[in-house]
């Protein structure tokens, strides 16, 4: 089950992010905001590859202990 | 129950050797039995086998080994494994036991020591009754053994000594004391080592064995036992592959247990060791990622085996401390060169081992908190009758004990209340506790600070303040929280900096920081705090309170004994005079008052007054009162008129009027709207908002000064700003009370610049200026100043900057009755003109020039005014230039032409001939010739006076006048020379009154040559046909040698001649020779005359065509005329 969806800008702020009502909304706020060097690793790592193939999916980040993070690119079009 | 029992024991986490013992050495009395033990144990590196050895005296007693099994039938395992059992084997149970004995082969007494040696194996067989472990015997010697087969002595002796103590050949080795000790020692211990291998192997066959007897019901736990031990005996063998193997298949069988309340701790215990030894074993074999996919099938098994759920933080310590030795396992691998990645690094585990830990502290805190009646049960249900716990993992009151219920449910009360209460006493012991906590956070940092990982550093950051916090360090807890607030302020994570915020509030608050705790209310009651509003308004009412110089209401889920404390620090601090003014920048934040200074204009003319607006907006819920508001600027002059300023007192601050001017409403914008005159020397400067400056509360309670540097703006608002001006849609002009926030720019600068001047600068000239020529530029300057412009200057002449050359080329005058040389400037700066009254104008300005150029007119006049009352003197300037073409007046061509006007390329010395001119006009003007004077170099000689043949006349363009001078070369020394000879022209253009203007031409050079022989004829000027013409030769030496002439005139059909026809002749130098002809005309016309041919004897070079240029070549005949025919007579 999804337990909380964000939304990154490009600069790593949250553009949105809601998660399941629980006690402890702000674990899962810092749990993306680590994830989001790994994003980075990812993405610069695969960036061109992944801009030429459209393939948007980072795929699992990393495992913790209870959660997965998976990641989507998004591009908009300007 | 201290911090270290969830610590995995170390006889777990080290690398298993081989045990050997060496008896029979005496290191401390025995210099030689020392130096043997020293080769043993010194210098160990990684190329010498892997055994561990201890000197043990001969008759020590090694751990009695129980009588063997022979069934299993009615046994009842009562753990899983022995707490003694690795220790034992590790240190205490040897492989092998080498007796060290004193005997040379060739000893006197052999059979006497023989004896003794077989008795001391002997004893040390006693001892081990029962046990594989093998016995050797090394004979120390003074001499150097022989070959092998040579010494037929030793080898009987050996074989004796062998049979004496039981031994085989294998097992007797010699040590020669020698100089190669070391040599003989390494190949000893290599053979040591064999014989420990062979010892492992068979305790391994000898643990396998027991296997056939068990039975899967009463016997799982010995199941895992073995495996266990046939994995540590083969660790033991240095056999790693099988030893993961074993231990593999030892883990699966542990949770194959039949888990219960009462031994969950035992199989944890036991799946935390087994899995520890797979991990290292798996790193060591390089395959980390077998060792993070085994540590996360141990976690995602175990994590849920929690237990007695009173003793839940037992679990959480026990999912940190897994966590934390994997950490450990991890990051010495990377030391030894494994290449850890993001998503994979030690740092990660660390920060899971952090968050357990500190779970187990909130556990703790709930499962703990008994009254403080409960005391601790007698006799205490942990004491063990011996020293430590038989098995792993067991409970002290039930140890042996694996059935599903505890034997005794009033004594398992006991045993939890007594774990509780010690859990309990740790906490009572903050520091123990929380510095443990903060040990493993700090350890964590560094692997994550080698992995560059910023966000996690973060995180763990955060953990470690909040640790601080708990643990009451505040001060090192506002250090790191400030350190990341930074960072997630720059990265716009609202949520999580307004999280850090609320701890560093309460950090602030309780230890009594005022400025801190201003600082960080400021910000959790300002846009960029994710917090509710209710929360906002008791935050902002309670910083209303500080500003008033009251103490706050506490901040919530604060200790309240620290509470208590922190009101005593308020009262304190309110009670003290001074140190009641702070100044915050709030640049770097996100303060709940925002503010954007502009001048309304880039620049302003220093006769206009300088305005600038400052808007504010308040973000916090209550509106807001403040006393002063004050702008800094670059020249500090001016700040007196950008200051607002309005004393409060206390009940304006509590309930600020909507209304007022000095209060400001959540959400809406105040402008503030600045104005003064900007200083006459400021002209041309910049004037720069350095800060402005908000100020909260009052001089008699605490005032708090927000300062921004520069135009405004903070950590937020650049971003804003950008955000706005993409997503900003055209709306319809707001009006200006309905500003748009994100609409309003910072313009934090503006410039000074001077009046704009009310004169016109006209320029009346006539281009193209001719070349040379004096050339008038009228320049008109007329003041529409509503004053008399003082002090007028004007600088006129060529424009600065311009190629070098025309500085040089370019003179300027004002006086136009004379002509300008070089003695005069290219640009004439600052001519006073005087003061002009309104529309009075004068001023000429003549220049002369020579090219093309631009020409610069600058009026400089200084003018009083008055600006908004306010009288100012100002000084204004206005520039124009101008681009003059300049075009040549006239151009002059010049030929040389012999008295025939026969082009010539040269002349002759003491020949006549012509100089032409041509004069060809240019100019877009008439051009007025007014002389023109041939002057002539001293080589050069006119014939008659020359006179001006151009003199007074008008040329328009494209017409041009022509001169002709007849000129001689007298004699010059040399052969050939060139002459060279001046027309100074004067002349004047027709358009203006202009002086007269002197050109001087230079005229081509020519050749002038000598010539050995001039010739010249003397005859009339005509002819009549049959009618005598006397003709006349002269020929003139001009050599200083005699010269021989040949002469001879060709007949001709025109004329008759008598005379010599062919004559050869003799002339002196520099004489003269005369030839007389006399011709007869037949016929009438244009007659050529009779050739005469001249050659030169001397000069044969000297052609006689060339001489005959000198001579006519034709004559005019007359007709007969008839007699009287008086026409012709005349004519």
């Amino acid at each position: 089950m999804a337990v909380c969806v964000a939304v990154i800008a490009k600069e790593n702020y949250p553009l949105y992010i809601r998660s399941v009502p629980t006690q402890n909304e702000l674990k899962f706020h810092y749990t993306v905001h680590t994830s989001l060097d790994v994003v980075e690793e990812k993405v610069s790592a695969v960036g061109k590859a992944l801009a030429d193939q459209r393939e948007l999916y980072l795929g699992l980040l990393y495992p913790t202990e209870d959660y997965k993070n998976i990641f989507f690119k998004i591009k908009h079009g300007k | 129950m201290s911090p270290t029992q969830w610590d995995l024991p170390p006889e777990l986490c080290c690398r298993p050797l081989a045990f050997v013992a060496l008896t029979g050495l005496d290191v401390v009395y025995n210099a030689v039995h020392r130096a043997i033990w020293d080769a043993f144990c010194a210098n160990r590196r990684a190329d010498r086998v892997p055994i561990s050895f201890k000197v043990l005296p001969g008759d020590h007693e090694y751990p009695k080994c129980r009588t063997k099994r022979t069934s299993y039938e009615w046994y009842i395992p009562k753990g899983i494994l022995k707490t003694g059992w690795m220790n034992k084997h590790l240190n205490l149970v040897p492989a092998l036991v080498v007796l060290f004995y004193e005997l040379d082969w060739d000893d006197p007494q052999w059979k006497e020591k023989q004896s003794e040696c077989a008795t001391k194996v002997e004893i040390v067989r006693t001892s081990l009754q029962g046990r594989n472990t093998k016995v050797a015997v090394v004979l120390i010697q003074k001499k150097t053994p022989l070959p092998p087969g040579e010494d037929v002595v030793a080898s009987e002796r050996a074989s004796a000594l062998c049979n004496a103590c039981d031994l085989s050949g294998k097992s007797l080795f010699v040590l020669p004391h020698t100089d190669h000790l070391v040599g003989y020692i390494i190949r000893l211990e290599n053979a040591f080592y064999e014989h420990a291998q062979t010892y492992y192997y068979t305790e391994i066959r000898r643990v396998k064995s027991h296997k056939e007897f068990l039975n899967k019901t009463t016997h799982q736990l010995l199941f895992v036992r073995h495996q266990f031990k046939t994995g540590f005996f083969s660790e033991l063998k240095q056999d790693t592959q099988n030893a993961l193997k074993y231990y593999r298949t030892a883990y699966g069988l542990v949770h194959e247990l039949r888990a219960h309340e009462t031994n969950m701790l035992e199989i944890k215990t036991m799946a935390g060791f087994i899995n520890y030894k797979i991990c290292r074993l798996c790193f060591q074999h390089n395959t980390p990622l077998d060792a993070i996919a085994q540590f996360r099938k141990h976690i995602d098994l175990c994590k849920k085996k929690i237990g007695s759920a009173e003793l839940a933080f037992e679990h959480t310590a026990w999912m940190s401390k897994q966590f934390q030795s994997f950490g450990d396992l991890f990051d010495e691998a990377i030391k030894v060169g494994l290449t850890a990645i993001q998503t994979q690094n030690p740092g990660f585990y660390y920060q899971q081992a952090a968050y357990y830990a500190q779970e187990r502290k909130q556990q703790a805190g709930q499962l703990c908190s008994h009254e403080p009646n409960v005391g601790y049960p007698t006799p205490d249900p942990l004491d063990t009758p011996g020293a430590a716990l038989d098995f792993y993992g067991q409970r002290a009151w039930r140890q042996g004990h694996q059935s599903i219920d505890p034997p005794d449910p009033e004594k398992e009360k006991k045993g939890i209340l007594a774990l509780q209460l010690k859990e309990k006493d740790i906490p009572h012991s903050v520091r123990v506790q929380t510095d443990f906590v903060i040990l493993i956070l700090f350890s964590s940092k560094d692997p994550v600070k080698k992995m560059l990982c910023p966000s996690h550093r973060h995180t763990h950051m955060v953990q470690m303040g909040e640790e601080y916090y708990h643990a009451k360090d505040y001060t090192k807890a506002l250090k790191l929280l400030d350190y990341v607030m930074c960072d997630y302020r720059m990265e716009r994570w609202w949520s999580l900096l307004t999280s850090i915020l609320g701890t560093a509030l309460k950090c602030s608050y309780l230890m009594g920081h005022v400025k801190d705790y201003i600082t960080y209310s400021m910000e959790l009651v300002g846009r960029a705090s994710t917090l509710h509003s209710e929360q906002k308004s008791r935050i902002e009412k309670n910083l209303i309170k500080v500003l008033m110089n009251e103490v706050p209401d506490p901040e919530p889920e604060c200790d309240p004994l620290s509470v208590k404390a922190a009101r005593a620090l308020w009262n304190e601090r309110v009670s003290l005079a001074g140190s009641n003014e702070f100044t915050i920048e709030v640049q770097d934040y996100v303060p709940f008052v925002q503010c954007k200074a502009k001048f309304l204009s880039p620049s302003f003319h220093v006769d206009d007054p300088v305005q600038l607006n400052v808007y504010l907006r308040a973000d916090c819920p209550h509106p807001l009162r403040f006393s002063k508001l004050c702008i800094s600027l670059s020249n500090q002059e001016y700040n007196q008129y950008c200051v607002v300023e309005e004393p409060c007192n206390s009940k304006d601050i509590l309930e600020p009027s909507i209304q007022e001017n000095m209060c400001l409403v959540p959400g809406k914008i105040r402008k503030y709207s600045f104005k003064f005159v900007a200083r006459f020397e400021d002209v041309g400067k910049k004037i720069e908002i350095t800060g402005v400056d908000l100020m909260l509360g009052s001089d008699s309670g605490r005032c708090v000064y927000l300062n921004w540097r520069g135009g405004g703006g903070d950590a937020a608002s650049s971003h804003e700003a950008l955000q706005a001006s993409r997503s900003f849609k055209r709306r319809g002009p707001a009006s200006d009370s309905l500003v748009n926030w994100d609409t309003v720019t910072i313009q934090a600068s503006t410039m000074v610049i001077s009046r704009v001047p009310k004169v016109s600068l006209q320029l009346r000239h006539e281009p193209p200026a001719l070349n040379n020529e004096m050339y008038c530029i009228t320049v008109t300057i007329e003041s529409q100043e509503n004053t008399a412009a003082k002090d007028v200057k004007l600088t006129a002449g060529l424009k600065p900057g311009q190629d070098a050359n025309l500085t040089q080329t370019t003179h300027v005058t004002m006086n136009g009755g004379e002509m300008c040389d070089d003695s005069h400037p290219a640009l004439l700066p600052d001519i006073p003109i005087g003061d002009l009254q309104p529309g009075q104008k004068s001023l000429f300005a003549r220049c002369v020039t020579t090219g093309s150029r631009i020409f610069l007119f600058h009026v400089s006049y200084t003018m009083n005014t008055s600006v908004e009352g306010k009288e100012i003197t100002c000084k204004c300037h206005k520039d124009e230039t101008v681009t003059l073409e300049t075009v040549v007046p006239f151009e002059v061509a010049v030929k040389f032409v012999s008295t025939k006007f026969e082009n010539l390329d040269r002349v002759h010395v003491d020949v006549p001939f012509l100089l032409m001119t041509d004069i060809l006009s240019a100019s877009p003007w008439p051009l007025h010739l007014v002389t023109s004077q041939l002057q002539l170099a001293p080589t050069m000689a006119a014939i008659d006076q020359p006179e001006s043949q151009v003199e007074e006349i008008v040329l328009q363009t494209g017409e041009s006048a022509s001169e002709c001078f007849s000129l001689k070369c007298p004699p010059v020394p040399t052969g050939t020379s060139s002459i060279v000879c001046y027309i100074p022209l004067l002349w004047k253009s027709t358009c203006a009154e202009t002086p007269v203007i002197s050109t001087v031409v230079t005229l081509p050079h020519v050749m002038v040559e000598t010539i050995p022989l001039y010739v010249h004829a003397d005859l009339p000027s005509f002819g009549r046909v049959r009618e005598s013409l006397p003709v006349r030769y002269c020929m003139q030496n001009r050599t200083g040698l005699v010269q021989d002439v040949e002469m001879t005139v060709e007949p001709s059909d025109a004329f008759m001649f008598s005379g010599l026809k062919q004559v050869r002749i003799r002339i002196l130098p520099g004489a003269e020779q005369e030839m007389l002809y006399n011709f007869y005309p037949l016929m009438a016309g244009y007659q050529s005359l009779p050739v005469l041919n001249i050659t030169l004897m001397r000069f044969p070079s000297v052609a006689p065509a060339l001489l005959r240029r000198f001579l006519p070549s034709r004559i005019f005949v007359k007709p007969q005329g008839r007699p009287g025919d008086a026409s012709i007579a005349a004519a």
